[in-house]
């Protein structure tokens, strides 16, 4: 039996990290074996290769894939830019016929929806997905599927939403899509946005988890967490946020749909409704959107100037609280998009006050940045003359939005060009320059020791700048004598020609600024012949990268032990490149990086990450069908795409994830032993279940949120004499789902104790209570009529919601079932059922609440 | 080295520099929430009087445990002699790290403070529910 | 407007005296609105003095700073410059805003005026203090000078927003739900609102004229806006009101006075007395009136009403006579 290196570990006995660590000083100086090293390059190369020719598309690593989503999103804004080129043409001159109200409409809407949800968010998601394992010194993302099927998802998506604009059939109901008007709209173009976004923002979550389960899973060794490079700290909040944000939204999405497509009244005042739910729910998505959007911007800026002024960060510390500060306090500001709508007082006053709580953590922000400047040796380059600009826009953006968050005066300005120029500032200064810097700074990264024109880049940076402020000033002034947003054309008596002509004029300006820069960021540069790693002296991580390009993302994964490794751990980078520290070698020819613990980054296991694959591939576009042909309302290829979309995810979890490893523990290297396998707390992917399922229970109490809203906004919800869900039914269904949950989790328990088959009989008994549960909840509801008024159709759209959960939920289980059936699931491999015993916690208490809220709460409301 | 539970003291400890803000998160929802609950189902002449008194109470409340989040983080913080976070030889070590985390769990609760006491302007400035 | 001194605005000066909008915040003519203006000019000071310091000290440490500082004055900075001056600043500025909210909402003296959206142009009732029954008018406000007017607003179907610049702040307009806002108009003349929330094809078409009046004036106007339409004078208009009758106009529209009482369109009992016609887009001429009978679409794009382009030119000009003999 000794032979057998499994037989030493059962389920509760697992294999555990062993060894030296921290190495030594003498152990990261002795020479590696030149032989040694060749054999393990020739190994990690094969690894790690990325699939040429046609099945170039297949590929995952993180590299290409954040490429390819960077200039997928560049062009997208190039798109909404142009968008933006033709209102202004339209509105150059009083009473201009360029553009028609309908097409008009389109392109605002368009405008702004593509310029959010196509460009600003999906950047970030871009650019972290670029650099974010660069700056941690990992090999990859932790899942590099779900960042490929996430950009598949987001190309299907925006070519869908913004090639509307083609056929004339866009959304034109504004990005904030406000019912009544877009309920009542007969076209498409409602559906589109609707459909084709909230796919989108699936996306968007998925990054989520990928991001932070990255920051606080996939940091090398010994970077603890006042280490990280501040980037990874504001890749951390936005990731929470946009857990927090895009949920609401998403359950904003689904009423709306439910509205438009089955007659649903969840915003229709004559039926109960209230469109002033959806305003909510929209805002609450909508502001803190704005800070997903300029955080992983000002994270840029954070790493830009401490390179700049030669020196680390002052008040590391001030810049983490300033990031969690705004992370909070951003929700705390969605009603200010809503001061006029009627709300009390001293509702307003609260939003009021919060709105300029987050100028403290915001200018916070900005004083660090000078205190770096001012202790630093300042030297002047490129990427910091796009972030003076940035600053100087963004703190007029700012301080109008100091002057808005005071109640009066915004209902004096609200919905006019003041608005329009307010938040072009913020959106300028606190996204676009910041981003802008970003290219140009890690320029050298991407393109591996090429750099962009000084020359250019400087022309670039005044156009842009002078056009911007030529355009956008005057709008201030626009706005104070009376032009309201949204508006196609106006009249001659107004006298708002001459500003609007202006601000047409200098739009060309900042578009000219726009074609010198792709221009030098996309010209070939064959000529240039410089090749330095790390041109700018920068002290980060990422500055290790390999010149020439190769696919492994770091040789060896380092020890680190200060913020700016490059500049404070002498050898750090020609060790790196050596292969002296961790897992430079692949045993098994698999891709492999290392996962850390949250809060010291101590090794705890190796984890196995996917290589390229076609199934991803199909799982976007059969998940692109499955929201596409609802637009059309063609329901049942839509059914089809669900269900194959559900299958291709099956077979690329079932073929790739959660593998029984060759070995239970390998050598990484430097006298360390670590698990190649872990379940629970300890994996990667529970913490992705986690995650998620936190997105996922946001939404659900969003549609909680709403039964409460409808409650507070009307006297007569529930309305008198309406029939509820039946009792019984309710009761026995919450029984079945809680008896399925316990199911769930004692197979899990067991299972790890060694009882397989019990465990197995016991998934198949929790899918029975689940399916038994599921048609209990369909009994409770089944006579009730939700087209008649708000009040069943919330009840009906929780339980839908809850049987679609179920649904997954019972798949789950027999996942499991399948797997240990399979011997792919032991006692002590057994990632599978924790998973899922961990996403029927959620399920099962999303199961309790909706019971209580569908068949207790209406007796204490009324 | 043994493995430890990972989520439990990992993210929690993490999640602790947040107490600050989540007392903020909780002290805006609960004014918002019972100001809108109170003017739309409870009052009947508008008046806001017993709605301020309640406000007020968890105003202090919060206050008072912000104030607690802030102390504990200064302790942290000046544990090992008060030397700035970060800037010390020796940043990776777990003295280090504590003195970080503390650090910025007192920042933080400086933030929500400030976040909180402006609420007061808005509770006290207004007599009816227009 | 003129041209010198927006250019002043663009170069960081604070005057524009001589505006004469009739849709600028600039420009106020209520008491609301003036207290906004202030706020206004204080805040833009304020704005221009923290941009000028923040900018400035970023140019200074980027290109001027003769040498490196110490480490504490950059502590210092940050505490002064990110925490102490802000709070202060913001504190003092919120409850100077929170102060002025209740006033803007204040209950009106006396009159009542009841608008409802529609798509696009505004039902307008005016409810004098103790009436049983409004007064029916539409696309314009009157108003007295010198007191409070209240406004309860509403929708017939989307969200609009109720805005005076002149005069004061905005308030959206809901199906279903109604909200409330007062003005206090200060000085007679005339001014223009718009719809502030877009509202579809033609957000850009729904504005109206408003008309300040001492309240003596007002009150002799509202007595005759309250009085049935005057019959037609002269051939032309009587043929117009014929045709009026032949085409159905009174399906959807009411002439008071005449067997014309539709409520789907705007009253028209005194169309031809009001400050525009179309709500807010056209001056009441003949050839307007005619003009927008014949292209409603082309003028108004996605309009309910239909566009008259059969009608034969005689028909068509005694119908606008008419209509803009109705004073």
């Amino acid at each position: 039996m000794t032979d057998d290196p499994f037989a030493r570990f059962s389920g509760t006995n697992r294999p555990e990290p062993n060894g030296t660590y921290p190495p030594t000083e003498a152990m990261l100086a002795e020479p590696v074996d030149p032989d040694a090293q060749a054999a393990s390059t020739a190994r990690m190369r094969k690894a790690w290769q990325e699939p040429k020719g046609f099945t170039h598309f297949t590929a995952v690593n993180n590299d290409l894939v954040g490429k390819w989503y960077a200039l997928t999103a560049m062009f997208f804004m190039l798109c909404a830019g142009v968008l933006a080129l033709l209102m202004r043409v339209q509105l150059a001159v009083p009473d201009n016929t360029f553009l028609d109200a309908d097409r008009y409409n389109q392109f605002f809407t368009m405008h702004g929806s593509a310029m959010m949800f196509l460009f600003a968010v999906p950047m970030f998601e871009a650019i972290s997905i670029f650099l974010l394992p660069a700056f941690l010194g990992a090999r990859d993302m932790p899942f590099p599927r779900l960042s490929a099927y996430g950009f598949w998802c987001f190309v299907i998506g925006g070519i869908f939403v913004l090639g509307s604009v083609l056929f004339d059939v866009a959304p034109r109901g504004g990005w904030f899509m406000y019912p009544p008007l877009t309920t009542q709209d007969m076209g498409i173009g409602a559906d589109i946005w609707l459909l084709g976004l909230s796919f989108i923002e699936v996306a968007s979550i998925a990054a989520a988890v990928e991001l932070i389960v990255g920051v606080l899973k996939c940091r090398p060794p010994g970077m603890r967490v006042n280490l990280m490079p501040l980037y990874a700290w504001y890749v951390l909040v936005v990731g929470g946020m946009i857990l927090f944000a895009f949920p609401p939204l998403i359950a904003g999405d689904f009423l709306f749909e439910m509205e438009r497509s089955f007659d649903w009244p969840f915003f229709d005042p004559t039926r109960g409704g209230d469109p002033m739910l959806w305003q909510h729910l929209f805002w609450i998505f909508g502001h803190p959107e704005v800070y997903i959007v300029f955080l992983p911007s000002i994270a840029i800026a954070a790493m830009v100037i401490p390179t700049v002024a030669q020196r680390p960060i002052v008040g590391y510390s001030w810049i983490v609280l300033s990031a969690v500060g705004v992370g909070f306090l951003s929700f705390g500001l969605w009603v200010h998009h809503m001061f006029t709508t009627g709300l009390p007082n001293i509702s307003i006053g609260f939003f009021s006050a919060a709105s300029e709580a987050v100028v403290i953590p915001t200018g916070i922000q900005i004083f660090v940045f000078a205190a770096t400047l001012m202790v630093g040796k300042v030297k002047k380059s490129l990427p910091m003359l796009w972030i003076a600009g940035a600053l100087a826009i963004f703190v007029l953006g700012g301080l109008t939005g100091v002057m808005l968050a005071i109640a009066p005066f915004n209902w004096a300005v609200h919905d006019t060009y003041f608005i329009v120029a307010h938040l072009h500032y913020t959106l300028f200064g606190g996204m676009v320059f910041p981003l802008m810097a970003g290219v140009y700074y890690f320029y050298p990264f991407f393109r591996k020791g090429k750099m962009m024109s000084e020359t250019l880049g400087r022309w670039a940076f005044w156009l842009i700048f002078v056009g911007f402020n030529a355009a956008f000033l005057p709008m201030h002034y626009t706005g104070l004598i009376g032009m309201p947003r949204r508006v196609y054309t106006y009249g001659e008596g107004v006298d708002w020609g001459w500003l609007n002509m202006l601000s047409t004029a200098a739009s060309f300006v900042i578009a000219a600024g726009f074609a010198v820069f792709v221009w030098d960021l996309l010209r070939p540069k064959r000529d240039f012949t410089g090749d330095q790693r790390n041109p700018w002296n920068a002290g980060t991580l990422e500055w290790s990268h390999n010149v020439p390009e190769e696919q492994w993302g770091v040789r060896s994964i380092p020890y680190i032990t200060t913020r700016y490794p490059l500049w404070d751990q002498p050898k750090l980078v020609e060790r790196m490149h050596s292969g002296r520290y961790y897992l430079s070698d692949t045993k098994f020819g698999h891709r492999e990086t290392l996962v850390t613990s949250v809060l010291d980054a101590r090794p705890l296991h190796i984890q196995r990450v996917t290589g390229p694959a076609w199934i991803t591939l199909m799982a976007a576009g059969f998940t692109g069908g499955a929201f596409i042909f609802p637009t059309f309302h063609w329901y049942p290829p839509a059914i089809i795409c669900a269900a194959f979309a559900i299958v291709c995810v099956l077979y690329w979890l079932w073929t790739v994830t959660a593998q029984i490893p060759e070995e239970p523990t390998s050598d990484v290297g430097l006298g360390l032993t670590l698990p190649r396998y872990a379940s629970g707390p300890d994996a990667p992917g529970w913490w992705a279940v986690w995650i998620t399922m936190l997105g996922d229970a946001t939404a659900f109490a969003s549609l909680i949120f709403g039964f409460f809203f409808y409650w507070t906004a009307s006297s007569a919800f529930p309305p008198q004499g309406a029939s509820h869900a039946d009792g019984l039914a309710t009761g026995a269904a919450a029984v079945l789902l809680v008896l399925s949950w316990a199911a769930t989790r004692f197979a899990r328990d067991i299972n790890r104790k060694g009882y397989v088959r019990s465990a197995q009989a016991l998934l198949a008994t929790g899918i029975c209570l689940t399916a038994l549960g599921g048609s209990a909840v369909y009994l409770a509801v089944a006579d009730l009529q939700p087209t008649t008024h708000v009040y069943p159709a919330m009840i009906c759209v929780l339980a839908v919601w809850l049987c679609a959960h179920l649904l997954l939920g019972a798949i789950g289980q027999g996942y499991c079932l399948a797997r240990s059936l399979a011997g792919r699931m032991t006692p002590l491999y057994d990632a599978d059922v924790n998973n899922v015993s961990l996403l029927w916690h959620f399920i099962g208490l999303q199961a309790l609440v909706t019971c209580t809220v569908i068949g207790l709460l209406p007796g204490w409301m009324t | 080295m043994s493995t430890h539970n990972e989520f439990g003291t990992g993210v929690g400890l993490l999640m602790k520099i947040t107490i600050g803000p989540w007392i903020w998160a909780f002290h805006f929802v609960i004014s918002y929430g019972a100001a809108a609950i109170w003017c739309e189902k409870l009052t009947t002449n508008g008046d806001i009087g017993t709605l301020q008194l309640a406000l007020i109470a968890l105003t202090i409340a919060a206050l008072a445990g912000i104030a607690a989040t802030g102390i504990i983080g200064w302790r942290n913080w000046s544990a090992g002699g008060g030397k700035r976070a970060g800037t010390e030889p020796g940043i990776d070590t777990d003295e280090s790290r504590n003195r970080f985390l503390g650090q910025v769990s007192v920042l933080l609760s400086v933030v929500s403070a400030i976040g909180v006491v402006l609420m007061i302007l808005p509770i006290l400035m207004f007599g009816t529910c227009q | 407007m003129s041209v010198r001194s927006s250019l002043l605005l663009l170069a960081g000066a604070l005057t524009l005296q001589g505006c004469s909008g009739r849709q600028s915040i600039l420009d106020t003519a209520g008491s609301d609105a003036a207290v906004l203006l202030t706020m206004f000019w204080v805040m833009l000071g304020g704005l221009v003095v923290v941009w000028l310091l923040v900018n400035g000290m970023m140019l200074f440490f980027h290109k001027l700073s003769p040498r490196k500082y110490d480490e504490s004055h950059a502590q210092k900075l940050i505490i002064g410059g990110g925490i102490v001056f802000p709070t202060v600043v913001i504190a003092a500025l919120l409850a100077w805003g929170l102060s002025i909210m209740p006033d803007q909402r204040a209950p009106g003296d006396g009159l009542r005026i009841e608008v409802v959206g529609e798509q696009w142009w505004w039902r307008v009732n005016y409810w004098p203090k103790g009436a049983d029954a409004p007064i029916v008018s539409a696309n314009e406000i009157r108003l007295p000078t010198g007191q409070r007017t209240e406004f309860t607003l509403s929708s017939a179907e989307v969200i609009h927003s109720f805005w005076i610049p002149a005069l004061g702040g905005k308030m959206d307009m809901f199906p279903g739900r109604e909200t409330m806002m007062s003005l206090h108009a200060t000085e007679p003349g005339s001014y223009r609102g718009q719809c502030a929330e877009f509202c579809g094809a033609s957000h850009a078409l729904m504005a109206f004229e408003v008309v300040a009046l001492a309240p003596d004036d007002f009150d002799a106007w509202l007595a005759r806006e309250a009085a049935p339409a005057v019959a037609p004078t002269g051939d032309t208009a009587q043929r117009g009101a014929v045709v009026f009758q032949e085409q159905g106009c009174g399906a959807c529209h009411t002439v008071r006075g005449t067997a014309a009482v539709g409520q789907v369109g705007p009253d028209l009992t005194h169309v031809g007395a009001r400050a525009s016609i179309g709500a807010g887009i056209l001056a009441p001429t003949i050839e307007n009136f005619s003009a927008w009978i014949y292209h409603t679409d082309d003028i108004k794009p996605e309009v309910d009403m239909p566009a008259y382009d059969t009608l034969p030119d005689d028909d068509l000009m005694a119908l606008a006579t008419y209509l803009q003999g109705l004073k």
